[in-house]
């Protein structure tokens, strides 16, 4: 199970090198005296490389859609960098940033809520077009339709309403907005969590499709491990803000290092009545990102926590090749 | 094959489908309509007033400022249906002009104050700080009532009836800014706002075509309170006679005429105050039934998944 | 599993009178929960798994929205039958429900511990300090850490997952025979799913409290019910023991859900098998087999006439499809 793929390895500058990227939040927090910090997002560094799919995994509140608007900057980081082909994202201008919005698009959870639900679906696929002044009305109309076609809808949906449309159908309009100005990065923000499973593989399918004929980078953000194993080369896992497990997804699903990790495989229901498997039980809830635990962030639900645990905050290594956790037990 | 979108049943994805699913929305909107008991009413008034100060001279054929000593006082009768008042001027007549001019005050004021109104709530809704600033002035032209601020602007301005609609905007403005601001709070929040920041989108094209739209229906909806609103207040100041300045036929001028004869020739009050509720309340339940149209909540009601 | 189920459902329609006219979410479906036993409905949104359950409760506008017909049996009665006020009667008292979202369920003015004294003093004559102590007592039994001190917090206090937990310690309140769950899991995450599956099943073994658990999750299904009823498009595509179905499945609607499932194991690179297009609209339902436009066996009988809901020679698991006989054969 060692065996890397040959293309993961042929680019030695990644894509997109995040590092060190934090982003706090001011909490008002119950006293007014004592302000309070959100660590949301509390120094997580991984790279992107060309081509590949990144999928950061984690249950809500542990920052990951953080993580991925602020590389957008649709929120701004408070630390850290994000360096796209060398060039730090973080320390553009507005105005230097639009350019490279072409070159990094982002793909919503929420089907319903992410298309204006006054505007037909081609003058929404057209808005980008607009607003970096590409091509000609004519143009950017057959731009349009051609889109549709790409992520397998028809040329008549182009003067549909949102809500004349199904969830699985506003999703590939989503799909289509972001790739319609050629972005080589797209982060995928829990594209099909919203979706029913039948709907879900189809928007799945279509990815894998799309990401080999556009020649895609994905930064594919879920909290289904389940659908990430199917569509990431690279899986990161995310808790409470940092990240504590970063592996290829073949290694990570063979060899699960980090408690978190083996706990969250465990809890995935599998549709095998026959299999019933014994669980990993965790007790309690996640701590509350206002008040995070002292060392290991995840010491008050591991089942192996020790006293070091509770004291000493454990660093990130590598624990195989390509294979990095952050865990004292290791 | 599994990548195609295919299976939605063909017939609705025809365009025949889709005129038809058109009209039928149509007519449910129609059908709504009708069954909407306020709005009908509301428009049918609105559509008599409006036809009435429309044709105001073809309507009575008199003139409105034509004095006649003769006939001064005279009640009720079939030559003057509404009878005359103390310069013996054919009271049906000044009426039908009285309503026409708070028409046309109301109308300005309430198109004037919506369009001032919809650029301060969708810069305040939308930029944080500008927000502080506007709806703090906002808050203090609100917190002065209606009629105090206009007497006092309007005794700064001196009575014309320019004066009176730049007055009366600035009194109104305030309410259709909030409305227009909560409705930009809220679609700000969407994800679709989200999406157009990650495609570049600049401020101001994300204002006007992506909140301004959702804003419309209640601006309407406020607008035409509004101009109720601006009716009344007009009344009340050219009672006072700090509004548009005799002898223009102003509803608040004839109650102010009648107000010295009231005990013995009422109809000088009685006609101008009911065309003054009738115009009042034409306006309210033709705003009332429009909110209950335009209101996505009560639009979904009974059509449960 | 005793003779007498504790709740049949027989050829139930809703139907919804709407503005653009009537259309039906619950067509003519026909299942049974037998005592202590969990029975699991799955199927995708708008296949009318909800309707049904809510179908059971009557929370429908009835006076405005929603017209039933056929026949809800529950002990002994059927509550198809039953005034608004022995309806009452049953609700939170013999049959309670819970819901996906547990946050717009508590009312966020009172305390949880309140929260369940009302339900408690509803339906059963008790005072207040007696009911007061039972409020505690039943959330301990749900597993709530420090129950004396989560009774006087409220909603927003909580975790999503605590607060489906109070939910469930209300619903349990009076003790009813048969728990209604919708989606109790959806809104919440994987790990605090599986602590409130466990919760279900620990309550359902102890009680002996039947379920009916509506779910979109085959997984939850399969790890947590005995029985599975599948719907699409208003109608019981196939129902019968968890092992049979998930083993030999024999409606092509089934087998295509369960394919569409990512797994854990297996080839991961593979496309994910899936069903093309997606559920229409109830306005637009299909001729014949509700399913035939989607479905890969589909032939001209199957767009003509709808097929029964029967069992085949020598199974347990019914079916509503004519080409089942084919699809068993194949499996084997």
């Amino acid at each position: 199970m060692s065996r890397v793929s040959p293309t993961k390895q042929a680019s030695a500058e990644p894509l997109l090198r995040v590092n060190g990227l934090k982003k706090y939040y001011a909490a008002s927090g119950r006293s007014a005296f004592r302000r309070s910090v959100v660590k949301a997002v509390d120094g997580v560094s991984f790279d992107l490389r060309e081509g590949e799919t990144y999928g950061l995994v984690g249950e809500s509140g542990c920052g990951k859609s953080t993580l991925g608007k602020s590389l957008l900057r649709l929120t701004e980081p408070t630390e850290g960098e994000a360096l796209y082909r060398g060039v730090d994202l973080f320390k553009q201008s507005r105005k230097s940033l639009q350019a490279y919005r072409r070159e990094l698009q982002i793909v919503f959870q929420d089907p319903f809520s992410s298309l204006n639900p006054r505007q037909i679906v081609g003058r929404a696929l057209e808005e980008p077009l607009v607003i970096h002044g590409i091509g000609s009305p004519k143009e950017r109309t057959d731009r349009a339709m051609e889109m549709l076609i790409t992520v397998g809808l028809r040329m008549e949906h182009y003067y549909r309403l949102p809500h004349e449309l199904s969830g699985g159908q506003r999703q590939r309009i989503g799909l289509a907005r972001a790739l319609i100005l050629n972005p080589r990065i797209v982060i995928c923000d829990e594209p099909v969590s919203a979706l029913d499973v039948i709907i879900q593989s189809q928007i799945v399918n279509l990815m894998r499709k799309l990401q080999a004929e556009l020649k895609l980078t994905y930064l594919f953000i879920a909290h289904d491990i389940a659908v990430v194993r199917h569509i990431s080369d690279r899986i990161g896992i995310m808790y409470l803000g940092k990240l504590v497990e970063e592996a290829p997804t073949d290694k990570l699903f063979a060899n699960p290092r980090h408690p978190y990790t083996q706990v969250l495989l465990s809890a995935v229901p599998v549709p095998d009545p026959s299999g019933r498997r014994e669980r990993i039980a965790l007790e309690g809830d996640l701590p509350s990102p206002l008040d995070p635990p002292s060392g290991c962030a995840f010491h008050t639900r591991c089942p192996f926590a020790t006293e070091r645990c509770r004291t000493e905050t454990p660093i990130r290594r590598e624990v195989d090749e390509g294979h990095f956790a952050a865990c004292h037990l290791i | 094959m599994p990548l195609l979108d295919t299976n939605t049943p063909a017939a609705f994805d025809s365009d025949d489908a889709r005129l038809r699913l058109k009209r039928e929305n149509r007519k449910l909107f129609a059908r709504r309509f009708v069954a909407n008991k306020s709005a009908v009413i509301g428009s049918a008034l609105i559509a008599l007033i409006a036809v009435v100060s429309l044709f105001a001279p073809w309507i009575s054929g008199r003139d409105p400022y034509g004095l006649d000593v003769v006939n001064r006082l005279k009640p009720p009768s079939s030559a003057f249906p509404f009878g005359t008042d103390n310069f013996g001027r054919d009271l049906l007549t000044r009426v039908v002009y009285g309503t026409r001019m708070s028409a046309e005050v109301g109308f300005a004021v309430a198109f004037a104050s919506s369009l001032i109104g919809l650029v301060i709530g969708l810069y305040a809704g939308y930029i944080k700080w500008l927000d502080q600033i506007l709806m703090r002035v906002m808050d203090g032209l609100f917190a002065f009532p209606a009629v105090l601020l206009a007497i006092a602007m309007m005794a700064a301005l001196g009575p014309s009836v320019g004066n009176l609609i730049v007055c009366l905007t600035i009194v109104f403005v305030p309410s259709i800014a909030r409305i227009v601001r909560s409705s930009a709070l809220v679609s700000k929040e969407q994800t679709y706002i989200e999406a157009m920041h990650a495609l570049g989108a600049s401020r101001n094209r994300i204002i006007w075509k992506h909140i301004m739209p959702g804003a419309l229906s209640p601006l309407i909806v406020q607008g035409s309170f509004v101009f109720a609103e601006a009716i009344i207040v007009e009344a009340a100041l050219s009672f006072l006679g700090a509004g548009i300045p005799a002898p223009t036929p102003s509803l608040g001028n004839l109650l102010s005429d009648g107000k010295l004869f009231i005990y013995n020739s009422s109809w000088m009050t009685i006609f101008p105050g009911l065309a003054l509720v009738l115009v009042v309340l034409a306006m309210n339940l033709f705003g009332d039934g429009l909110r209950d149209l335009l209101d996505p909540h009560a639009r979904r009601a009974g059509k449960k998944r | 599993m005793s003779a007498e189920p504790i709740l049949q459902i027989n050829e139930l329609k809703t139907h919804f009178h709407t503005e653009r006219g009537r259309v039906t979410p619950v067509d003519g479906v026909s299942l049974e929960v037998g005592r202590g036993e969990i029975v699991g409905i799955v199927g995708e949104s708008g296949c009318g798994k909800s309707a049904t359950a809510q179908s059971v409760l009557r929370l429908f506008d009835e006076k405005r929205l929603a017209s039933y017909e056929g026949e809800i049996r529950f002990g002994g009665r059927d509550l198809l039958g039953l005034t608004p006020k022995q309806m009452r009667g049953v609700r939170g008292n013999e049959i309670s429900m819970i819901f996906q979202d547990p946050l717009s369920s508590l009312n966020p003015v009172y305390t949880i511990g309140g929260q369940i004294v009302e339900t408690l003093r509803l339906h059963r004559p008790i005072g207040r300090k007696e009911a007061a102590a039972k409020a505690i007592e039943l959330l301990r039994l749900t597993g709530i850490p420090a129950p004396e001190r989560r009774a006087r917090e409220y909603p927003h206090q909580l975790s999503g997952g605590m607060r489906q937990r109070v939910m469930i310690a209300i619903a349990l309140a009076c003790e009813p025979r048969l728990l209604i769950a919708d989606e109790p899991t959806t809104a919440l995450d994987v790990t605090i799913q599986a602590q409130i599956l466990e919760l279900i099943q620990d309550l359902n073994r102890r009680l002996g409290m039947s379920v009916m658990l509506i779910t979109h999750d085959l997984g939850v299904v399969a790890e947590t019910c005995s029985r599975v009823v599948v719907m699409y498009l208003g109608q019981v595509v196939e129902s019968g023991d968890v092992r049979d179905v998930f083993k030999a499945p024999l409606h092509p609607y089934t087998i295509g859900l369960m394919k569409a499932v990512p797994r854990l194991d297996g080839d991961r690179k593979q496309e994910l098998p899936d069903v093309p297009g997606s559920v229409p609209p109830l306005h637009q339902i299909p001729q014949g087999c509700r399913f035939a436009p989607r479905c890969a066996f589909a032939d001209d009988k199957c767009r003509s006439a709808m097929p029964e809901l029967a069992a085949l020679p020598g199974s347990d698991t019914r079916v509503r499809c004519w080409h089942a006989g084919r699809i068993a054969g194949t499996e084997d």
